[in-house]
């Protein structure tokens, strides 16, 4: 029943053999030295690419029906299991009742429901959008920001899989800044302020072009689910049924009320896609505009799949003070009776909190008291299709401030006043409201407090303060606010308050975020307990494309795994583990940061996606080969370099001289001040230039001739990408002709090169034990020689292959080795 | 000026530290393994295999057979007697044994594997792996290693893990009482607290990369790190340097205050002693007899679990008045524990708790042989003989099996210990050869190992600056999993505990 399957999956071919193979057309002027050094016999960026290059040329109706295609299945570690034949023979009759069949239908049209309905879409379902308020797609409810530290990563992922966030935010964003500059490419943060009303209008603009997309307005009272007809006989009760038999099947969802479908403009967009007089019936306008005629009688919305992105709404309270009244945003109504039937078919749901700062009136603040922090000066964009940013010339800037002692005891003084902060309900310990931090770290006196402008002074006078969410009544709110530097005058136009709303516990769902209980029932977003944008729309490119390619029932999953990317960690994380506060990522949460950065999503993911039709931008795959080729010869050209000791000595020395008399001045390093001589993009602290010259100094003490390549991963030529390339520039010929983006993805790979061999054995172990599956119908009592903690575990997680069987805390080598005895038995 | 533009680095160190990093690197992926694969002790042979992409090498490092060149190299699969030599000294030869080559993949694991039919025996067996772990990229194996690479390289399937998961079920799960063995003592405590401050150190580390850019934390944070890894790096360098860790162990020292009036022991009193080149936890418990107040009750319960998980028991008796004090216990017991431990299952038959203690495990001991005139084994074995006949199930039915189980001694002239000491460590000793428990000595090697290593992943994070913070928090994460192969824990959640616990981090 279980057949360990370990052909290997990893394929180191030089990328120059694929280049061949898929014909793509290269630029004869780039040929490959290929003569190796002794560390050039592994390319480590190698194994991601497809091993089975001519597929992908083909349109993507006939890559569905190779069935021999298996490449990325293979290595998946949670089988769908498909009831489509049971459901289908409601939806058949549906189906000859005249009622529109959806493949999948979205609920909410937050973060995670638009990529979630974009990506359904994009592989090729018909899909159907269903959220409270058509107006408010694309909004961006809390911080008027995206990325950050581990985030941006997320944004730039979801990306390389032709996502819509990380494209739209580069047309809306009006600061541009890369967090953990000094500290290394592997960990950088890509960050952007967003103007919020050019952001909801680009996005409202992107999905009305997107083809197999249809938008509905109005709220979903419950889904519809059946029990799986398998054995006709026996009479599961819902009470009886259990996680391990998926007994259930989704077939729609039940409506209140429907009132008005939006107006998509994707049907004239691509010529194969026109629909003439005779196929207007499956234009996505007339589909919305037929379901919505039906729904208004009937209530009931028939699809194949469903995906549920309630985000705060499932259960949601609002709390202001002692005020507490169910909302899921400020004036938007919660989603109660979802939650209900989530909890009628055996989910387990929790319960977390969040919370909002108040909102700001950007002309009654005094910046000019203020510190301001400005934005890159060349601005990175988020999307790898994008050379640069909208507003690049027209930056905006933030300003910082700081809470006083005035305002905590101001705060201290009232913490009666607030219901948020007496409750049990998990909040999250990283992002706490300004209440707990003042109750939990009593001894600081002075919280930070970003001040983000909400967009362009056209679109909003407001402003964000960062760092100080709260639940404190309004007055307090007002009172405190006014105590702050610069703000003495502030106006408040909204105040800050908190959330409490329901989540389903994510140990119910697999990896492809396909519910365990419920076949064809997939979730994302804050209802499996993690929280911000980018997790959420990271999760919607997840479940969206799964729920799309479980309807097309061929068989395909898109599964992202640990190493793989940082999307990979966070629905492990999820799924294994499960939550005990909102959950985060952070670049500390992944095993494998120093590969999963965020200036190679393109190469971990874009082909992968582009395999299963989810990427529909031709160009994103001839951009990342275009890429992979030129990083080759600009690596190839530091290999063909050798260079001896004395002239290094004096190539380097000869800069380094000339450094030495130039004027430090003084520099703020991670919060230190520092006196540096700045040259470019690099800064130097006269200790540190002795240093190097000392290190270069000694490498030509045994004569050696070494290639330029050898230098860079020994860290002789220094630690930052930017002084490395200014090194370099002055011992290779022709570099500078070479883009900086290619010079930079180039030297970051060089640079980590040691530990990237490492992370490859370490990934190549653990994928081999995602491979192997395990059934996860098992009463894990019967194996008999475990301990009763161990069984306690495995039931809650289920481990579906060994690496999970593996991974879970606290299960012994010897319990893992029972467990295959057992499922080999 | 802040020292983060450190200086400290030696050049020289600098260009070594590249080579480790390319033999960590380089191969620490596919190192090689080796490992002791009959059972330690006295025997006749011992087979000591090596698997890894560089097995070869002990072919040509190790044995005699290449420099000749008139002899012909070794034939895969077939049997060469050859001489076993030191790598680093040609002419210190180790031993004459059996060499047997295996090119992969026709080979156990599926990768290059090399035999080596020795003479059994430690000091021979010793020598040569502790000269294996000379050579580059080699290394202990892990117990059950070689399975699992067996496993990944296709070469079982579970059909067959089946067959060999009893033997590694056997091999981890006494990996685990090994470890705890020397947990009981300093040691555990001592690598659990280096992981903890490594952990400390990562949490700094972390929340620098994580949070510096937008939180006001301290500034001083990487110097933090640094100070504790320096701390604990040399705290680890004198304790793998000096074997006080093992004097500590061995040291025959007074654990326990001794006095002839029934209830002085109250608690569980624990030590752990070399029996035969085997660490051995020695529980000293309460008496079993009617408690007078609650904590001597408290002891008793204690007691009681003690000699349910114990390997070996020792029961006591006062051999002035021996039918006394068997009976005594003997009734204690029964009527104390039945109701609480109704009925144990024992092969099949319904035993009572006292019956299930007296089984071939336990082993009686005859104290105060001062006290009577004449200590004769086998007049007191047949006072009691009428009580042990009356009970079914026992394994004291053969009269000469039960003189083998027990001792006459006395506490206070010390007589009979010497017996008692070797009869018991003959015991242990045939209970340890008969698992595949690893002995004391191949675990100590290991663990010393894996603290080199950690060491090593230390010493480079001291030798960087905090430009490099991401490949600092690389090495303090391999270091930590260092010692967490020793200790038995490793998980990653401590660091965000860690950080959250100690940081105010909220924008």
């Amino acid at each position: 029943m279980n057949r360990i399957t370990t052909s290997p999956i990893r394929i180191k071919t030089n990328s120059l053999c694929i280049a061949k193979k898929t014909s793509f057309n290269f630029n004869s002027k780039n040929t490959f030295n290929k003569k190796s050094t002794q560390f050039s016999t592994l390319s480590h960026n190698s194994w991601y690419l497809n091993p089975n290059p001519g597929f992908k040329n083909l349109p993507r109706t006939q890559r569905n029906s190779q069935n021999g295609y298996q490449l990325y299945t293979d290595r998946f570690y949670s089988t769908p299991i498909n009831n489509y034949d049971h459901v289908s023979k409601i939806l058949q009759e549906k189906e000859s009742l005249g009622f529109v069949i959806w493949d999948v239908i979205v609920i909410g049209g937050g973060h995670a429901g638009i990529e979630a309905a974009s990506a359904a879409a994009r592989v090729g379902a018909k899909t159907l959008l269903i959220t409270t308020n058509l107006e408010k797609i694309g909004e961006m409810s809390c911080n008027p920001s995206f990325g950050g530290v581990g985030k941006g990563i997320l944004v730039r992922e979801v990306d390389a899989m032709d996502g819509l966030c990380g494209r739209i935010v580069d047309k809306s964003g009006v600061q541009f800044r890369i967090l953990n500059k000094s500290k290394g490419p592997a960990v950088y943060g890509p960050r952007a302020q967003a103007d919020r009303v050019i952001y909801k209008s680009e996005m409202q603009k992107a999905i009305k072009e997107q083809p197999n997309l249809s938008i509905i307005e109005g709220s979903v009272s419950d889904i519809l689910w059946d029990k799986f007809d398998k054995d006709a006989n026996s009479q599961i009760s819902k009470e009886e049924s259990n996680v391990e038999n998926k007994n259930y099947s989704i077939y729609g969802i039940k409506v209140d009320s429907v009132s008005k479908f939006m107006e998509m403009e994707n049907h004239s967009r691509n010529s194969a896609n026109q629909y003439t007089d005779e196929n207007k019936q499956y234009s996505e306008n007339y589909l919305a505009e037929k379901t919505l005629k039906d729904a208004q009688v009937n209530k009931k919305i028939y699809s194949k799949s469903v995906v549920i992105t309630t985000g705060t709404f499932l259960g949601g309270e609002i709390h202001i003070g002692l005020k507490c009244y169910p909302a899921g945003r400020i004036g938007e109504d919660a989603s109660i009776g979802l939650s209900a039937s989530l909890k009628e078919a055996g989910f387990k749901l929790g319960r977390m909190k969040t919370g909002t700062p108040p909102r700001l009136l950007a002309s009654s603040i005094n910046f000019n008291k203020l510190e301001g922090q400005f934005g890159d000066k060349i601005p990175s964009p988020f999307s790898f299709t994008h050379d640069s940013v909208k507003f690049a010339d027209n930056q905006l800037v933030c300003y910082k401030t700081r809470t006083n002692e005035q305002v905590h005891s101001l705060i201290a003084s009232n913490f009666d006043q607030s219901i948020h902060i007496r409750e049990t309900i998990r909040g999250p310990r990283y992002c706490p409201s300004l209440e707990s931090k003042i109750k939990r770290f009593s001894s600081k006196t002075s919280h930070l407090i970003w001040l983000e402008p909400e967009g362009f002074p056209e679109n909003s006078n407001l402003v964000y303060p960062n760092g100080i969410s709260n639940t404190m009544p309004e007055d307090i709110q007002q009172k405190f606010l006014r105590m702050v530097d610069g703000l003495e005058d502030v106006e408040m136009v909204q105040p800050g308050y908190g959330v409490e709303y329901d989540h389903v516990d994510p140990r119910e769902l697999t990896h492809s975020l396909h519910t365990k209980r419920i076949s064809g029932l997939f979730m994302a977003g804050q209802i499996n307990g993690s929280t911000g944008y980018e997790e959420a729309a990271a999760q919607g490119i997840i479940a969206g494309a799964n729920a799309g390619l479980f309807s097309l029932n061929i068989g395909k999953e898109l599964l992202v795994d640990r190493a793989d990317g940082h999307i990979g960690v966070l629905i492990d994380d999820l799924v294994t583990k499960g939550v005990f506060e909102p959950y985060r990522v952070f670049t500390a949460q992944s095993e494998y940061r120093l590969f999963t950065r965020s200036d190679n999503a393109d190469l971990r993911l874009t082909q992968k996606a582009y395999d299963l039709g989810l990427v529909t931008d031709k160009s994103r795959i001839d951009k990342l080969y275009q890429m992979i080729k030129n990083i080759e010869y600009a690596k190839s050209i530091m290999e063909k370099t050798t260079i001896n000791p004395s002239s290094l000595q004096q190539k380097v020395n000869e800069f380094f001289n000339r450094l030495l008399s130039v004027q430090p001045i003084l520099n703020d390093y991670n919060g230190k001040k520092l006196s540096l001589i700045t040259v470019g993009d690099v800064s130097y602290s006269a200790e540190q230039l002795d240093n190097r010259r000392k290190v270069i100094e000694s490498v030509g003490k045994d004569g050696q001739k070494r290639t330029v390549l050898d230098l860079v991963r020994m860290g002789i030529l220094g630690s930052t990408i930017e002084e490395i390339d200014l090194l370099v520039a002055r011992l290779v010929d022709q570099w500078e002709e070479i883009p900086y983006k290619v010079r930079f993805r180039c030297l970051t790979n060089e640079k980590y090169y040691f530990y990237l061999i490492k992370q490859e054995s370490e990934i190549n172990i653990y994928r081999k034990d995602m491979q192997l599956k395990l059934p996860i119908d098992i009463d894990y009592k019967l194996i008999g020689s475990l301990s009763k903690e161990e069984v306690e575990k495995l039931q809650i997680v289920r481990p579906s292959t060994l690496g999970i069987a593996k991974s879970i805390d606290g299960l012994t080598p010897a319990a893992v080795i029972s467990l295959l005895k057992y499922v080999k038995a | 000026m802040n020292n983060i533009w450190k200086s400290s680095f030696q050049t020289t160190e600098r260009i070594f530290k590249c080579k480790f990093h390319q033999t960590r690197f380089g191969l620490a992926a596919n190192d090689n393994i080796f490992a002791l694969s009959t059972s330690p002790g006295k025997a006749g042979i011992a087979v000591i295999r090596i698997s890894g992409t560089q097995a070869r090498n002990v072919l040509d490092l190790m044995t005699a057979r290449n420099q000749n060149i008139k002899k012909p190299s070794f034939i895969p699969r077939k049997a060469t007697l050859t001489k076993i030599i030191n790598p680093i000294d040609k002419f210190d030869v180790l031993d004459i044994g059996i060499v047997l080559w295996f090119p992969g993949p026709s080979s156990y694991t599926g990768e290059d594997m090399v035999e080596l039919h020795v003479h059994g025996g430690n000091a021979v067996v010793g020598n040569i792996l502790e000269s294996l772990s000379t050579l580059e990229h080699y290394r202990m194996a892990e117990p059950g290693e070689f399975s699992q690479r067996a496993f990944y390289n296709n070469k079982l399937d579970l059909t067959e893990i089946e067959g060999i998961s009893d033997l590694i079920n056997a091999e981890t799960k006494a990996q685990r009482k090994q470890a705890l063995n020397q947990a009981q003592g300093v040691l555990r405590n001592l690598y659990e607290q280096w992981r903890s401050q490594i952990i400390k150190a990562m949490a700094n580390i972390e929340a620098i990369i994580d949070f510096s850019e937008e939180e006001s934390l301290e500034t001083n944070m990487y110097e933090i790190a640094c100070e504790i890894v320096q701390k604990i790096t040399n705290e680890m360098k004198l304790h793998t340097s000096d074997d006080r860790g093992e004097l500590v162990r061995n040291a025959k020292r007074k654990v326990a205050i001794v006095s002839p009036t029934p209830g002085t022991t109250r608690d569980v009193l624990e030590t752990s002693i070399n029996l035969a080149g085997f660490q051995a936890i020695v529980s000293d418990t309460a008496g079993i007899r009617k408690a007078k107040n609650d904590i001597e009750k408290q002891g008793i319960q204690l007691a009681i679990q003690k000699a349910l998980d114990a390997d070996i028991r020792i029961l006591v008796l006062d051999s002035s008045d021996l039918d006394k004090s068997f009976t005594k216990w003997w009734e204690t017991s029964k009527k104390l524990f039945e109701p609480i431990y109704p009925k144990l299952q024992n092969n099949g038959n319904a035993l009572g708790f006292h019956e299930f203690l007296l089984d071939k495990n336990t082993f009686l001991v005859f104290n105060k042989a001062d006290k009577i005139v004449n200590p004769n084994m086998y007049e007191m074995l047949m006072s009691l003989e009428s009580k042990i006949n009356g009970q079914k199930n026992l394994h004291y039915k053969n009269f000469d099996d039960v003189l083998n189980k027990c001792w006459s001694i006395s506490c206070t002239t010390e007589s009979g210990f010497q017996n008692w000491v070797d009869g018991i460590s003959q015991v242990v000793k045939k209970k340890l050869e008969d698992s595949a428990m690893e002995p004391a000595y191949l675990t100590r090697e290991r663990h010393r190992q894996l603290l080199n290593v950690a060491i090593k992943h230390l010493e480079i994070f001291m030798d960087m600056d905090e430009t490099r913070v991401v490949e600092c928090a690389e090495e303090l994460r391999m270091a930590a999993n260092n010692i967490g192969k020793v200790t038995g824990r490793v998980d990653t959640q401590d660091v965000l505990d860690e950080i959250f616990s100690q940081f105010c981090i909220g924008k």
